[in-house]
């Protein structure tokens, strides 16, 4: 049996897009290998799931003791492999992964952002981290990685890019009309999201000759959220960007239901990331929207058709760019079909999943 | 290299203990959320096991919302001297117990709590703060 391992808190809002992408690999896994279960750590309790049922729970104060519950679990249920979501490394992942070793339980772990140093500000995990991740090569013969990297800490890797669950993301229902556009941006409001440029673009579209209304929907909520609210107010553009908060389900498919065009990262370059797969993007492409990114997307080519590619920096964004775009896109009655069936056919998790799957046997 | 790891293992201990407990200790202030939480749990009939600073902070948190019998301490005491909280010994907890809810609040003896109120509290009706305060419910 296969064991997901995750350090991340899925009760915690910031945690609902790793959420899903987590429970997506899952349901990969479990077409190739049957029963699968995964972990996470929320508020010093430690969760083993089989999709959304609680198997077992059980309190873990520490870091150290999050650790022994899973060696627990992995011999309490045979476990013969696992998966795990790259925590930080400390004293007590190197002591998992050690156990696995000697236990000969097949583990790949995944890098979810590398590098990821600027992610962080200097602090106590930072500084373990940098000491023990050198020393995850005497446990660890395989690493998946969202970058172009083909060895990390001596360890190889294996590059794979951000897959959608095509079934949880219906397609937007909304077709082109002539009186508005409305983009949509669905994030974990973090720095990195580099929203400030969409609405300083705006600031400037505004500023000057309006050819078609352009209003925001921001979904989500995060540290970054009450600047970006400050700059609204400040350029007095609230009737134009609308601050959704955090939304699931049908509100969240009634969001994208109403919006023509969907903004992707576009402050990757704060933390010196200039190419990945951020999980939005195959979001995105199974709801049919065009969009707009600030990151190289590795998934689409350099002419997808779809994907407008802004630069990677602190510029406002052109919203007269993204107008022209969207007309030139939507020009085809079925522009939002191909996008999607693009997402069905490059970005199944199942297919991504294969050469991991392999190695796992 | 064995001392080292030992002193490492307790000072990790330390910290994220105490920070667990700070953490809890804020999460309570916010009383929108914490009402939340409780209609989430599906709490009402209870008693909160600890009489420390969090078990304190508990009381005062939900008991506006639930029926807090008392606050259960081993030593039949709060840490702090509040008089409007009604405190219950273990011993006598025992005697009187009567199917209710208990949210335990210690975070370094939880585990050792959990086993001693098991024997006449189910395991059901038991849940840790930290669990309450932010776990799946």
């Amino acid at each position: 049996m296969l064991l997901y391992v995750t350090y991340c808190d899925f009760g915690n809002i910031g945690f609902w897009g790793i959420k899903k992408k987590v429970l997506a690999q899952v349901n990969a896994f479990r077409k190739m290998f049957g029963r699968v279960y995964y972990t996470y750590f929320a508020w010093q309790m430690a969760y083993l799931m089989d999709g959304e049922q609680i198997i077992e729970k059980r309190a873990a104060v520490t870091r150290k003791e999050y650790n022994q519950i899973l060696c627990l679990w992995a011999e309490k249920y045979g476990i013969g492999k696992t998966y795990i979501r790259y925590p930080f490394a400390d004293k007590w992942f190197l002591e998992i992964l050690a156990f696995q070793k000697m236990r000969r339980i097949k583990t790949v772990v995944e890098i979810p952002t590398y590098p990821y140093d600027k992610e962080y500000p200097y602090g106590r995990i930072k500084v373990e981290d940098a000491y023990y991740r050198e020393k995850i090569k005497e446990y660890v013969d395989l690493m998946v990685t969202y970058s172009a990297d083909r060895e990390i800490w001596g360890i190889k890797c294996v590059s794979l890019f951000n897959g959608i669950d095509i079934g949880e993301n219906k397609i937007a229902v909304k077709r082109r009309q002539e009186k508005e556009l409305v983009m949509i941006a669905v994030s974990s409001m973090a720095f990195w999201n580099g929203y400030e440029r969409l609405i300083e673009g705006m600031r400037i579209y505004y500023s000057r000759t309006v050819s078609v209304p352009v209003r925001l929907k921001l979904v989500g909520k995060g540290p970054e959220e009450n600047y970006y609210r400050m700059l609204s107010e400040k350029y007095k553009l609230m009737k134009y960007i609308e601050f959704c908060g955090e939304l699931k389900g049908e509100e969240l498919d009634e969001a994208y239901d109403q919006s023509d065009i969907a903004i992707s990262s576009l402050g990757a370059y704060k933390k010196g990331v200039y190419a990945g797969c951020p999980l939005k993007g195959g979001e995105y492409c199974a709801r049919g929207l065009p969009m707009v990114s600030g990151v190289n997307d590795i998934r689409f080519s350099d002419n997808a058709a779809f994907v407008l590619k802004v630069p990677n920096n602190a510029e406002p964004i052109d919203i007269y760019g993204i107008i022209s775009f969207y007309e030139k896109v939507s020009s085809d009655s079925d522009f939002k079909e191909q996008i999607r069936q693009y997402a069905e056919k490059y970005l199944s998790w199942e297919s991504i999943m294969q050469p991991i799957a392999e190695y796992l046997k | 290299m064995e001392k080292i790891d030992e002193l490492l293992d307790a000072y990790a201990y330390e910290m994220e203990t105490v920070s667990s407990g700070y953490e809890m200790m804020g999460r309570m202030l916010d009383r929108k959320y914490v009402e939340s939480r409780l209609k989430l749990a599906g709490l009402s009939d209870m008693y909160i096991y600890g009489g420390g600073y969090l078990g304190i902070q508990l009381y005062y948190a939900i008991s506006r919302s639930v029926n807090v019998f008392g606050v259960v301490d081993k030593s039949g005491r709060l840490l702090l001297d509040v008089p409007d909280i009604p405190v219950v010994s273990l011993e006598k907890f025992a005697e009187i117990y009567e199917g209710q809810n208990v949210i335990i609040t210690p975070v370094k003896f939880y585990q050792s709590i959990f086993r001693e109120l098991s024997e006449f509290v189910p395991e059901g009706k038991l849940m840790y703060l930290g669990e309450f305060l932010g776990g799946r419910l």
